[in-house]
């Protein structure tokens, strides 16, 4: 099965149990903590993955190492590399 | 126990580097290749104990070099020529493909495939972003882990980027971790190109891929993930001496949402 038909069909399934749970709370009017718990999961649930989501990517950003030393080392490599291939008569950019 | 590179005249590597507009870059790439692949394949023939010097086993026959150029107005091919004609070791084991004009990307590792004598086979860039001292690195992971496809990533410990701000790091980060979320890949770099292959597994690979530009890179490591493929990371450093923060531009970003979504629907 394709992921995208298997997220699908996970997507449908959490509908469904989240319009049956609507709807078996629709007769009462009790408004306790657990009824509006139901009432909002689908929000709640894409704003935990919306959290989640951004946490990771921050998390990502701090850890994605920077070496600024790099570039001048590789510039000095360079620059002694075109020395020795002009020296043998091997540089032809110029 | 690592293995010989090759039997006495077989190529073992080729490394395959489209090409536009790099008539300063390619000849230090070239030099670079050869003070870090020699050593490298002189090493291994010392464990196989085999003799150093005996024709034709230098070193540098156990790799070569397939560029295949993009009719770049800017004279690349003339000086790749100039180091062909070259009496210097340097030329010994380069080949040239030379194509009228921009052509694609996956078009060009075909082309330089179909060159290519290696058993194994690496994809880098032209302009010195990715140095070749990592190839080695690539070569040991997949003779201790007997992987097919190694990825150089940029995002592990050990690996990272220099010349890239805040912003840059910013879209680079997101856009790997949003494709990996939406297709589920295990691959932390999905838009590197530093790359080494077995050659068949290349072959199935650019067979079957779709995208263009960045998400070419992308399409490639997925479809690598869905086939099964054995895939192992090995963290590199990233050098962006030229473009920094300008080279990602509303439209290659545009043209990467679309490879992804359209990856995302079919695979």
């Amino acid at each position: 099965m394709r992921r995208v038909h298997r997220l699908a069909s996970f997507l449908s399934l959490f509908l469904a149990v989240w319009i049956g749970g609507v709807l078996q709370l629709q007769g009462s009017a009790n408004r306790s903590w657990c009824s509006l718990a139901v009432l909002w999961a689908p929000a709640l649930a894409i704003l935990s993955l919306g959290c989640y989501l951004l946490a990771r990517l921050m998390y990502g950003v701090m850890t994605f190492s920077s070496y600024p030393r790099e570039t001048v080392a590789l510039q000095q490599e360079l620059q002694l590399a075109k020395e020795k291939m002009s020296e043998q008569g091997l540089w032809f950019a110029d | 126990m690592m293995q010989p590179a090759a039997q006495d005249h077989q190529v073992h590597l080729t490394i395959i580097i489209p090409t536009y507009n790099e008539r300063e870059n390619i000849g230090l790439v070239l030099w670079l290749l050869h003070e870090h692949l020699n050593p490298y394949y002189s090493e291994l023939r010392r464990e196989a104990g085999k003799p150093q010097h005996s024709a034709p086993c230098q070193p540098s026959l156990f790799w070569e070099v397939v560029i295949v150029d993009d009719g770049s107005p800017d004279g690349t091919a003339e000086v790749v020529r100039g180091l062909q004609q070259s009496k210097h070791e340097i030329g010994r084991n380069i080949k040239l493909i030379q194509r009228p004009t921009k052509l694609g990307l996956g078009t060009a590792y075909l082309a330089g495939l179909e060159q290519a004598n290696g058993q194994w086979i690496v994809l880098m860039d032209a302009d010195l972003s990715h140095h070749p001292r990592y190839i080695p690195k690539f070569l040991q992971r997949q003779a201790v882990t007997g992987c097919t496809v190694v990825c150089g990533t940029r995002y592990r410990k050990g690996g990272g980027v220099a010349g890239w701000g805040f912003s840059r790091k910013l879209t680079s980060r997101g856009a790997n971790q949003l494709a990996s979320t939406l297709l589920g890949a295990s691959i932390s770099d999905l838009t590197g190109a530093f790359r080494l292959f077995r050659r068949d597994h290349l072959l199935q690979l650019l067979d079957r891929t779709t995208c263009k530009g960045y998400a070419f890179q992308m399409e490639v490591a997925v479809r690598a993930q869905y086939a099964g493929f054995h895939v192992e990371e090995v963290p590199i450093i990233f050098v962006d001496r030229l473009y920094g923060d300008s080279k990602l531009g509303p439209s290659e970003f545009l043209g990467f949402l679309r490879g992804l979504l359209r990856l995302f629907l079919t695979l």
